[in-house]
């Protein structure tokens, strides 16, 4: 009977309080939407990141004179090796068919392949991995480099260095940012709910006088804070969907090659998870900080 | 029963708020403790609903040893007690009878329990129909009593009323120390601190002087002597 008690006086208090209520839960949604679209902009950014990765591609050129049974074997070794993604095959003869192909009769053609002055050369594509890790994409430049057969390498070294250092600042600085918002908010919302929890200071007091123990005291105020927090990450979640799918829209329409915005499906049970949950944990942690103050100030029953 | 045991309060300021106060009120009596400002009546109150330990001495309240009392152990020495205040302490938002029933509510007892006990004691104070109103629609006599109810509700064996009168009218004065008294005749021990001079001669319970952290003057029984001679006899100032 107590704790149902207790939990209607949470939704009283939340009622009767709710000028307060509503500018904690106004910050809290403020702080909710600056983490959420921090979020979302740092997934983009992996996104875009990715993107310029997948162009990261090794051209393997074989010397000309390797037979068709070197490079098939070649091919066998480069699917094998770790930290390869793809690898794909331009045949010398197919080449000439490719460059000559439309121009030249079939009997030119032949000729042309039977001394054919091109190479064969394998597109090799790395893992993710190889590309973001600096080191381990030069290791496997170098073992390329020295596979028997193998005459050179191409590749954008400078585009592998910059995606490499952009992918680590982006890891860092999203880290930080969602780290320093969520500290921001916990101290926003600690000091709205203390500001609450002083205009009720009264009440503490007199439950004190009247022998309540803190769970008694405590526990209205924890939920009123659960309360805040919960409708604080449905109004969050709410909010950044309708936006964060308006500005979608807007990108994708721009058709800017480039710039890939994170998708809103594949990140909307982060978002609602992390809201909610958050929500509730700041708003619990919020009132139980703000309260606990009061509970250990004696002298109030007697002024 | 109240005991103090040679208890001694400072607050760090080097000054003594009590020194050397040795006392003891037996359970059933009536008491009145008087005094100018600084006397010391706001400690001595405070040491015994706990909200101070002593810096010496020994304080015993309804057989609670406060100095040794734990934190958790506070609320239910509490509850052994009804505490009345100067001003009133109401909670505006609830009603009259939520305000009695919070009591109750604290300390876990059952809804038809809440339910009777809290009409009847609105009722015995004669409030049973401001049951639904709120603090603030009421006279400060009538808010008072509401303070009376709450403290008397869960039927405690002590009373503690701060200046229960200050901010009452003469005659709603007299009326809620014959209430008191009443609840005393039944057996309640009742301390009550008051300034009003009149008011203590009138209903004659024993009176306990305090001035400048001491006990100037104790009756030790009912009295109608004057406050004034009875502080000046024990060397004090008068009150």
């Amino acid at each position: 009977m107590r704790t149902f008690y207790l939990i209607k006086e949470g939704f009283r208090n939340l009622w009767q309080n709710r000028l307060m209520a509503m500018a904690a839960v106004g910050v809290l949604v403020c702080c909710m939407l600056l983490t959420g679209f921090s979020y979302l902009v740092f997934a983009s950014s992996d996104d875009t990141i990715e993107g310029l990765q997948e162009e990261n591609k090794i051209a393997v050129f074989m010397e000309v004179d390797q037979t068709r049974q070197q490079v098939a074997e070649m091919q066998v070794q480069l699917q094998n090796m770790d930290h390869i993604a793809e690898v794909e095959l331009y045949k010398k003869d197919d080449q000439i068919d490719i460059l000559y192909g439309d121009d030249l009769s079939e009997d030119v053609l032949e000729s042309f392949k039977e001394d054919n002055p091109l190479q064969d050369t394998f597109v090799v594509t790395l893992e993710g991995e190889a590309i973001e890790d600096l080191n381990l994409y030069n290791a496997m430049l170098s073992k390329l480099e020295n596979l028997p057969g193998v005459e050179e390498l191409k590749y954008e070294d400078e585009a592998a260095e910059a995606t490499s250092k952009l992918g680590k600042v982006v890891m860092v600085l999203g880290g930080v940012v969602i780290a320093v918002l969520l500290v921001v908010s916990l101290f926003i919302i600690v000091n709205t709910i203390k500001l609450t929890v002083y205009n009720r200071r009264l009440e503490i007091y007199i439950m004190k006088s009247v022998g309540a123990t803190d769970h008694f005291i405590r526990l209205p105020f924890v939920i009123e804070g659960w309360l805040m927090g919960l409708l604080a990450g449905g109004i969050s979640y709410g909010l950044i969907a309708l936006l964060y799918k308006t500005l979608w829209g807007s990108v994708d329409k721009m058709n800017i090659d480039l710039l890939r915005l994170a998708p809103f499906s594949e990140h909307w049970v982060v978002l609602l998870v992390g809201f909610l949950v958050g929500g509730m944990l700041v708003g619990i942690l919020g009132s139980a900080i703000s309260v606990h103050k009061h509970l250990h100030q004696e002298g109030g029953l007697h002024q | 029963m109240i005991e103090f045991q040679g208890v001694y309060k400072n607050y760090g300021t080097g000054a003594h708020a009590l020194e050397d106060v040795n006392l003891h009120i037996d359970s059933g009596e009536f008491v009145f403790v008087v005094g100018t400002s600084g006397a010391g009546k706001s400690t001595f109150l405070k040491l015994i609903m706990r909200e101070e330990t002593p810096s010496a001495g020994e304080v015993i309240v309804n057989n609670y040893r406060l100095s040794r009392l734990k934190r958790k152990e506070v609320p239910y020495f509490r509850r052994t007690m009804g505490i009345v205040f100067q001003d009133f302490r109401l909670i505006n938002t609830m009603t009259v009878f939520d305000n009695v029933a919070f009591s109750m509510r604290v300390v876990g007892k059952r809804r038809r329990e809440i339910h009777r006990r809290v009409n009847y004691v609105l009722q015995l104070l004669g409030l049973e129909g401001k049951a639904k109103r709120y603090p603030l629609e009421l006279s400060g006599g009538e808010q008072q009593r509401v303070g009376l109810a709450r403290a008397l509700v869960n039927n405690p064996s002590l009373i503690i009323a701060d200046e229960p009168t200050g901010n009452v009218d003469p005659r709603m004065s007299h009326d809620i120390v014959d209430m008191l008294t009443q609840i005393n005749e039944k057996g309640t021990t009742v301390l009550m601190v008051t300034h009003d001079h009149d008011l203590v001669r009138e209903f004659g319970h024993r009176v306990v002087v305090l001035d400048k952290g001491h006990v100037v003057a104790d009756s030790g029984r009912p009295t109608t002597v004057s406050l004034g001679e009875m502080a000046e006899e024990a060397g004090g100032e008068p009150v």
